[in-house]
């Protein structure tokens, strides 16, 4: 059974105050301005929602407004989804001005549920909002009670008492069916749950049954976290509000060391953590720092944060203090028996790790921009190797050994080869020209060329306003345009892909390029373009 | 070790004061981040050694080649016109080394030498590369290409490449890599004049790279002569190949080996000088043009490693 927690939040800016002029916040729907909510005062004044705003105005002349601002309101719910996070990680957007709480296992650390539900709305109430809540076994009662109720908590087993004297709207149902409801006199819940159920069903849809098991706990429904619910959590809380960097990161080093326990009894370790920092006055804030390699070492975890806040110092706006810090293990990964650091050596070592170094870089610039150069078993040359973040590659996925193969056999790697074959090569005569450039302009640059017809080298070319002329040049290189892959191929244009012709030239300074001519003169087009792809050393 | 000999046989109280003395000319050349000549024929006396405290710099200069960790101090070009130039055989593998080229389109040669010193490096020593490339780097001169690199002797599986967003990272990324004594080499990829790196920038670098012996190598492309703390600081521009061979030649020959125009514009361990070579890939070793094959001109006097105009660069003049 859920404990729910509902809180009913009137997104509408209010302000607090005993003398308020009367407010209302209005949407045009149609050609009508409606009035969307409405303050106490303008409520006092006998204003309703859904009045009409030129009416409002005619029958309280000082009647302030203000459009309606749905993208702010969400935002707002959003940043309040977020400070509810204190009471348990699985909180849930309800409609444009609810929040649904999952408070299943964490009531007893507020003392309970009651204690919890008064905590919640007397801090709510404080940062200005008008809250109404309660708390129930299943979210459809929960909402009931919260939005149509007095009762704040449904003791386990009372949803059938607390919901009979509920009007029907309460259960959420379609409009239509509540009109047809309230014309042949059922105006309450209570009415509904003493009647059979097969012939409300009948005559009403099967939904409102549904909505009815759902709100006693026959059906169970499952509510949907913004997130979802971390892996290991260690949090504290602070009597007094603390703003320093250092002492943040005190914190954290010890929370760490709370998480590391938890790691290992779970033999895991962290790939990415969160840090959520709650401010005093409703804010949090969150900061997200992932590593190449499970991790749990108290101090690196602490130092990749620290890395973090240094370069973001928005991130660390203190203002009066957070009262509350937490850190999370988001996702975890299998780490079996590490080394605990234990000497002066050992942390020297430490130093010279590289996964470590990865992981500083990575928190600081984004673990996306530290990458590994990945073979790929491709076609066109610029496909053939890709740059690929670090922290997803597995050591034993980043070898060169072999690459190649039959698109140039004479790529090899002056480690690998053994030494009867490198014997072998070396008594080839002739040496192997240097057949792919050491860099790649990609998107290969168009240039200016002229060339013997039909499939000469080129002879002179401009490329970046600047005239080259060819002194030697080798090739062609025919790259056919990859059949089997269809139109993927095609550039951006929508043309089909073109057999590419390769040239290595030299200029008359010592400049060697790699150029290619794109169709086969006509055959595939009447005019030919050159493109300028690579750079030789 | 004469000198060193020498001390020891003098009377006490002389000793003292060469000792003295022999430990200022020491802190002298520490904070001037060069190697005293005579401190590196005499074993450092271990005193001083000790007394210099934090100062790393010194920790290495009085050590043979090759005897701590069994890592290499120097590296050999194995081509005698690159190798003579040092005080000692070979490139200082725990400094800073910059190849820079004047005119941006000239990348090709200036990646091409700072990579075959790289491959050189990477053969001597074992880890991994932290590449570093400014993100104009990319833009301007095209990115790393495995299969090419793969084929000039570098193992692509040992690079890690880093694209910082600005400047100020960059040179942070480095000095990070520079730190970890695990890496083979730091490598770092500037495009033009940049205001942050400048002196106090590459000195950083490269009192991190003497303390954590991580060669650090950087390549600035399209620079003029921007101040720099660098040990060595060689200029490139690319230079015609010779062709593979005689007879297949006509109005186009095909293209030979890799070679390029090293100009040693900066040398504070050594004598600056320039020359020609070329990169044979194969064996993954500098080789040097050899002149009855058709060099062309002005390339002739670069078998003799002329000394460039002195002034600028006297500071590191050998003797």
């Amino acid at each position: 059974m859920d404990r729910i927690l509902r809180r009913l939040n009137a997104a509408a800016p209010h302000k607090a105050g005993d003398v308020e002029p009367p407010f209302a916040v209005a949407s045009r729907t149609g050609n009508v301005h409606r009035l969307v909510s409405l303050n106490r005062t303008a409520r006092a004044l006998g204003l309703k929602r859904q009045d009409n705003l030129a009416d409002a105005r005619a029958r309280v002349p000082h009647l302030l407004v203000e459009d309606v601002a749905p993208s702010q309101d969400a935002a707002l719910l959003e940043r309040l989804a977020d400070w509810c996070d204190r009471y348990t990680p699985l909180v849930a957007l309800d409609g444009t001005d609810g929040l649904l709480l999952d408070i299943t296992g964490c009531a007893h650390l507020f003392d309970g549920e009651e204690a919890l539900l008064v905590d919640a709305l007397s801090r709510l109430k404080q940062q200005g909002f008008v809250v109404q809540g309660a708390v129930a076994d299943t979210p459809v009662a929960a909402f009931a009670v919260a939005r149509f109720g007095e009762g704040r908590c449904v003791a386990s087993g009372a949803e059938r008492a607390a919901l009979s004297p509920l009007p029907i709207e309460a259960l959420r149902v379609d409009v239509d069916v509540v009109r047809a409801l309230n014309r042949v006199g059922l105006p309450t819940i209570g009415a509904l749950l003493d009647r059979p159920r097969a012939p409300l069903a009948n005559r009403f849809g099967l939904e409102l049954v549904r909505r009815l098991d759902l709100a006693l706990g026959h059906e169970k429904e499952p509510i949907s976290p913004r997130f979802a619910a971390p892996l290991v959590v260690a949090e504290r809380r602070f009597f007094e509000p603390i703003g320093l960097v250092e002492d943040v990161e005190a914190v954290v080093f010890s929370l760490a060391g709370q998480v590391r326990e938890a790691l290992e009894r779970r033999c895991e370790g962290g790939r990415a953590f969160e840090l959520a920092l709650f401010r005093v006055d409703g804010a949090v804030q969150r900061v997200v720092v992932g590593t190449s390699r499970p991790l749990r070492d108290a101090k690196r975890i602490k130092a990749l944060f620290a890395e973090k806040l240094k370069v973001d110092e928005s991130v660390l706006d203190a203002g009066y203090g957070y009262d509350l810090i937490r850190l999370a293990v988001v996702e975890a990964q299998e780490a079996t028996g590490q080394q605990l650091v234990l000497s002066e050596e050992g942390a020297a070592q430490a130093d010279a790790d590289l996964s470590g170094l990865i992981d500083r870089l990575g928190a600081r610039l984004g673990l996306d921009r530290i990458t590994r150069l990945l073979p790929m078993d491709r076609h066109l040359p610029e496909r053939q190797t890709e740059f690929v973040p670090a922290a997803l590659v597995r050591e034993d996925a980043v070898s060169w050994v072999g690459f190649g193969g039959a698109d140039f056999g004479l790529g090899r790697s002056e480690h690998e080869t053994s030494p009867s074959l490198e014997a072998a090569w070396q008594e080839l005569p002739l040496e192997l020209p240097l057949e792919r450039p050491l860099r790649l302009i990609d998107p290969a640059e168009p240039v200016d060329a002229v060339a013997m017809v039909p499939d000469g080298p080129p002879l002179r070319f401009r490329w970046r306003r600047v005239l080259y002329k060819v002194v030697r040049s080798e090739g062609p290189e025919r790259i056919a345009p990859p059949w089997w892959a269809g139109n993927i191929d095609a550039d951006v244009s929508g043309e089909r892909a073109t057999t590419r012709d390769y040239f290595r030239i030299e200029d008359e300074d010592g400049r060697r390029f790699w150029l290619y001519r794109e169709g086969l003169y006509a055959r595939e087009t009447t005019t030919p373009r050159w493109y300028l792809q690579g750079v030789f050393a | 070790m004469l000198i060193g000999a020498d001390v020891h046989q003098t009377s006490p109280k002389g000793a003292h004061q060469r000792d003295r003395l022999a430990e200022l000319r020491r802190r002298i050349a520490d904070l001037e981040g060069r190697l005293p000549l005579d401190a590196q024929l005499a074993p450092a006396p271990v005193s001083a050694a000790a007394k210099q405290g934090p100062a790393s710099l010194g920790d290495g200069q009085g050590i043979p080649d090759g005897t701590r960790d069994h890592v290499p101090l120097r590296l050999r070009l194995d081509l005698p016109v690159l190798d003579a130039v040092f005080q000692r055989e070979g490139l200082r593998l725990d400094s800073l080394h910059e190849v820079v080229g004047r005119e941006s389109r000239d990348c090709g040669a200036v990646s091409g030498f700072a990579l075959a010193l790289l491959a050189r490096v990477m053969r001597a020593r074992s880890g991994a590369v932290l590449w570093v490339s400014s993100p104009q780097a990319g833009r301007e001169n095209g990115r790393l290409y495995g299969p090419g690199l793969q084929q000039f002797g570098i193992d692509p599986a040992r690079l890690i490449v880093v694209f910082p967003r600005r400047m100020e990272e960059l040179l942070w990324g480095l000095e990070e890599g520079a730190r970890c004594s695990g890496l083979c080499a730091v490598f770092g990829e500037v495009q033009g004049v940049s205001r942050a790196l400048d002196l106090t920038a590459t000195r950083r670098l490269l009192l991190r790279a003497q303390t954590s012996r991580v060669p650090v190598i950087l390549m600035r492309n399209g620079v003029a002569d921007e101040p720099t703390a660098a040990l060595t600081r060689w200029c490139v521009t690319p230079h015609t190949s010779r062709p593979p061979d005689l007879e297949h030649r006509g109005p186009h020959e095909a293209v030979g080996r890799s070679g390029w125009r090293v100009t040693l514009t900066r040398n504070r361990d050594g004598r600056p000088g320039n020359a020609c070579v070329e990169w044979n890939h194969e064996t993954g070793q500098f080789d040097a043009p050899a002149r009855s094959l058709a060099l062309v001109s002005g390339s002739a006097g670069g078998q003799d490693l002329a000394p460039v105009e002195r002034g600028r660069t006297a500071q590191g003049w050998g003797r």
